[in-house]
């Protein structure tokens, strides 16, 4: 959809009304909701409709037009260039059909190439021949649209579709794992995990793997294919890969081909040997020595530790159930064909059943390095630090936690119950070796279970114990801005309306001063905060006297420069640095906040990134893993609820009253699923106001509200 | 200054404000009071898992709505990049009535208020958020209230920790709590440096 087909769409529509928009008004209006608010083409189209017919006294009847008229693509158009709203011509194979749901639709389902995929409809109407899963077709002028921001295309009376012939359909050449992008591939690979069995609608599913990468895969109980085994190489074509929750997997599906690879080592046991530190996700041969060894907090795994050689070191980890046998610590070994993963944001090196694992008998030394916390990522590390701070446990089988810190940063620190476990010493320095450090919600922490400590005599000057925050202020105090203190030397307490202190009664040459109390706040913790003067008047550019100004020559007097800071500042994001006492955060210094370029990138990455339940329950050593195929549906499962969302409407209305989204997204789910094609695109809603209880605004009791009173008896004044 | 006794020694933790897109607190259905008495603080349980009793907004202020009758109070519609939020304040809250009468839309706002579900005649939920303050502010918090926002998300998402909350969540949202990873990228995606 372009803005000026919205352009043109809303004088249409007032004009058959008989009212008549100026152009450039609208374009102007147009741009500036899409440009410079960042608005959605169809929410500023709603809004200018609505504002319009507000402006016009008329009632408001809101619908998009089809789809623009009918070109004669030529081309075949590949799934990754969808747009909505084209007449397309499209070439794949129906990777998925799903039940219908609606009288008016004959099949829907999934057409994939080697691009992407997309959802498609066959109206009733259309007359069109069955499509069968696993088979290709080509489909002659379909028309996209796009449905909670992912695009489908319809089938109606006017499209062609034919099965391709055996020479049309495309083959495929073997793609590394770690160049897979979404759509149909065909891999080499070898089944280093299968995961045990979750839910009758997947046959089996687990961690394929070849040495540029590891890829999960999942293959379709009704996909009829040939039972992988652990262990084995095969080739597998047709597979289709896509992005669910965050990660790209691989499907086995009706249509995909399985060949067992007879002379599998070329792929999967590489003879060059990768430095530890340079090692990424895949099947490696490493030759290094077992720094570490702990005793797994669960009986799925036989041993964990680490393995370092001079480029670095890696977590490893035995599993139970693949019966190898465990390694001895201070041992050099070379290990060929082991399987690389993430967990947590750390590598770990799984020495699976097939794992060649040989004792290295020549002597070797190994210098470990140093490394600063401030670079520390997850891992292996060793580091010399100083205990600056003992945490109350907070768990039973933590023996303690705290902070250790060097001249570049702090990093907490856990180490768990184990008879071999040692307990720092405050204030003192130790050189630890190889601790493995995790990330978990966004904070790294050192697990010191099964690494070495070593007291040293030295002193480090730990970075100072500033706390540095961010977040948004999201509520001033009464008690703010302009305020009058008692002057009597080392009292200061803030003084009444009527110049008047607890402690020294009324007090007429007071003195003023400038701050803010209230409460900053990340989302997850809050912060009771004070801003002083002199941070006050670098974040508004005004200074107390200003302020003092302000407040004199205003009738609202110091209510002026209260609501003065409350319009520059409430609902601002800040960081600051500053001190703790007692709960109450004193900022020293203070800044706007502004969007970092690396932290938008890592958060993009990290919504594509996260960590799935489809991780082995083995691979952490410092948590409990969940257990695989427990209580919850597995994540198929539940990607074939949503797949199936927007179908389900009218089933959810009568199933689950309480789940059907509000009026916005319902006429969008009613759009697509009860209009012909020629109204498949329907945004906004009307009602969405008329469905708000109006009555209740004002009469019903906030049972919340206690807790600002109770927070305004506390505030006492410093 | 007269406080009683009993609550002298009890700290007062404000519940933080919570980072949600308006395509996830669109879907939210679930509510519940925190304890038995009158006075007990009431959530709603947003799909991700995390009880909520206070939210933080930012987006662009695109309508507002005045009361026709005799009690004051505007309706507010809020857009960020997933979806729109439906906003109200009344004369229970002065500071954001007062606000929201001086800024006309198009303009970007941040909103700090209470959620609450309430049904429709259709029997239909619909989460409205009601205002204690709302300010105008410019795209850059804009743009740091949806880093934030999504990290707040993609957090609530990975954490792995089985709390009551979070299997209260899994029962009452069929959707799987990983849909908003998707969203969440859309959302970033939208955040031009």
């Amino acid at each position: 959809m372009e803005p000026s087909d919205v352009i043109h769409r809303i004088s249409v529509k007032f004009a058959s009304k008989g009212h008549s928009i100026d152009q450039k008004q609208l374009t102007e209006r147009l741009n500036r909701l899409t440009n410079e608010f960042g608005i959605p083409l169809p929410e500023a189209e709603r809004t200018l409709v609505s504002d319009y017919s507000r402006q016009f006294g008329i009632e408001e009847v809101f619908s998009a037009a089809a789809a623009s008229e009918k070109g004669s693509p030529a081309d075949i158009t590949p799934m990754a260039g969808l747009e909505p709203e084209m007449w397309v011509n499209l070439e794949g194979v129906v990777t998925v059909i799903f039940p219908p749901r609606s009288p008016s639709i004959a099949q829907s389902g999934v057409l994939a190439d080697k691009t992407g995929s997309a959802r498609f409809t066959i109206w009733a109407r259309s007359n069109a021949p069955p499509v069968e899963v696993g088979k290709w077709y080509r489909f002659e002028s379909a028309v996209t649209d796009e449905y909670n921001g992912q695009i489908n295309f319809k089938v109606h009376s006017g499209t062609t579709i034919t099965p391709l012939s055996d020479d049309e359909i495309p083959e495929e050449t073997p793609v590394p794992i770690k160049d897979l992008t979404e759509g149909l591939c065909t891999v080499e690979a070898k089944v280093t995990t299968l995961f045990p069995p979750r839910s009758p609608s997947i046959a089996q599913s687990g961690i394929l793997a070849d040495t540029t990468g590891t890829v999960n895969f999942t293959i379709w109980a009704n996909a009829g294919l040939q039972e992988l085994k652990e262990g084995s190489t095969y080739l597998i074509r047709h597979a289709f890969a896509d992005i669910y929750n965050g990660r790209l997997g691989l499907k086995g599906q009706q249509g995909t081909i399985i060949v067992p690879v007879s002379d599998a080592s070329v792929i999967t046991t590489p003879v060059l040997v990768t430095p530890i530190g340079t090692a990424t996700s895949g099947i490696v041969t490493i030759e290094g020595k077992v720094v570490s060894s702990s005793n797994p907090q669960t009986e799925v795994l036989r041993q964990t530790g680490a393995i370092a050689d001079n480029s670095g070191a890696i977590k490893f980890t035995i599993r139970t159930a693949d019966e190898s046998e465990t390694l001895e610590n201070d041992t050099w070994y070379r290990i060929e064909g082991a399987v690389i993963d993430q967990y947590r944001g750390a590598l770990n090196l799984r020495i699976a059943k097939d794992t060649r694992v040989t004792v290295i008998h020549e002597d070797r030394t190994l210098e470990p390095t140093f490394t600063s916390i401030a670079a520390i990522t997850p891992g292996v590390w060793c580091a010399r630090v100083k205990m600056v701070q003992e945490w109350e446990t907070t768990h039973d089988r933590m023996l303690q936690a705290g902070i250790v810190g060097d001249e570049t940063g702090t990093i907490r620190f856990v180490t768990w119950q184990d008879p071999m476990a040692e307990q720092l010493k405050p204030d003192t320095v130790y050189r630890i070796y190889w601790a493995g450090v995790d990330e978990f919600n966004g904070q790294l922490s050192l697990t010191l279970s099964g690494a070495v400590l070593i007291e040293d005599s030295g002193d480090i000057e730990v970075k100072s114990d500033n706390q540095e925050i961010s977040g948004a202020l999201v509520h001033i105090s009464p008690g703010s801005g302009l305020i009058k203190r008692c002057p009597v030397e080392g009292c200061g307490r803030v003084l009444s309306r009527q110049n008047f202190c607890q402690l020294h009664e009324f007090q007429p040459g007071f003195t003023y001063d400038l701050r803010i109390k209230g409460w900053v706040d990340n989302g997850r913790q809050t912060w009771d905060t004070i801003i002083g003067c002199e941070v006050v008047e670098q974040l508004t550019g005004m200074s107390i006297s200003q302020a003092q100004d302000m407040a004199e020559n205003n009738p609202l007097g110091p209510e002026t420069v209260f609501y003065h800071l409350y319009e520059l500042l409430l609902g601002r994001y800040f960081r600051c640095n500053g001190r703790v006492i007692e709960n109450r955060l004193f900022i020293r210094s203070c800044e706007f906040l502004s969007v970092s370029q690396k932290r938008l990138f890592d958060l993009i990455n990290r919504a594509a990134v996260t960590d799935s339940e489809d991780n082995p329950p083995s691979a952490s050593s410092s948590t409990p893993a969940p257990a695989p195929g427990s209580g919850t549906p597995s994540p198929e499962i539940r990607e074939q609820i949503r797949d199936t969302d927007g179908a389900d409407a009218h089933t959810k209305v009568s199933e689950h009253p309480k789940s059907v989204p509000p009026p916005d997204a319902a006429a969008q789910q009613g759009g697509s699923v009860k209009n012909q094609p020629e109204t498949l695109y329907k945004p906004g809603n009307t009602h969405a106001y008329v469905a708000e209880p109006e009555d209740d605004y004002d009469t019903e009791p906030d049972d919340t509200e206690y807790d600002d009173e109770l927070s305004e008896s506390y505030q006492e004044d410093e | 200054m007269a406080t009683p006794g009993t609550a002298i020694n009890r700290r007062y933790e404000r519940e933080p404000a919570r980072r949600v897109f308006a395509a996830e607190l669109r879907e939210t259905t679930y509510q519940f009071k925190d304890g038995t008495d009158d006075m007990s603080p009431s959530y709603i349980l947003l799909p991700t898992g995390q009880r909520c009793n206070r939210v933080f907004i930012v987006g662009t202020l695109t309508e507002k709505r005045r009361s026709e009758g005799e009690n004051l109070f505007y309706k507010i519609r809020i857009v960020d990049p997933t979806g729109t939020f439906f906003i109200s304040a009344g004369s229970y809250q002065p500071e954001a009535l007062q606000q929201i009468s001086s800024i006309e839309p198009p303009e970007f706002v941040a909103v700090i208020g209470k959620p609450n579900l309430f049904e429709s005649p259709d029997g239909r939920t619909l989460v409205s958020v009601r205002a204690e303050s709302i300010t105008k502010v410019d795209r850059a918090v804009r743009d740091c209230w949806i880093l934030d926002t999504a990290e707040r998300t993609l957090e609530r998402i990975e954490a792995t920790e089985e709390t009551p909350d979070r299997q209260t969540a899994q029962t009452k949202y069929p959707q799987n709590p990983v849909v908003w990873n998707r969203i969440v990228r859309d959302a970033l995606e939208t955040v031009e440096m």
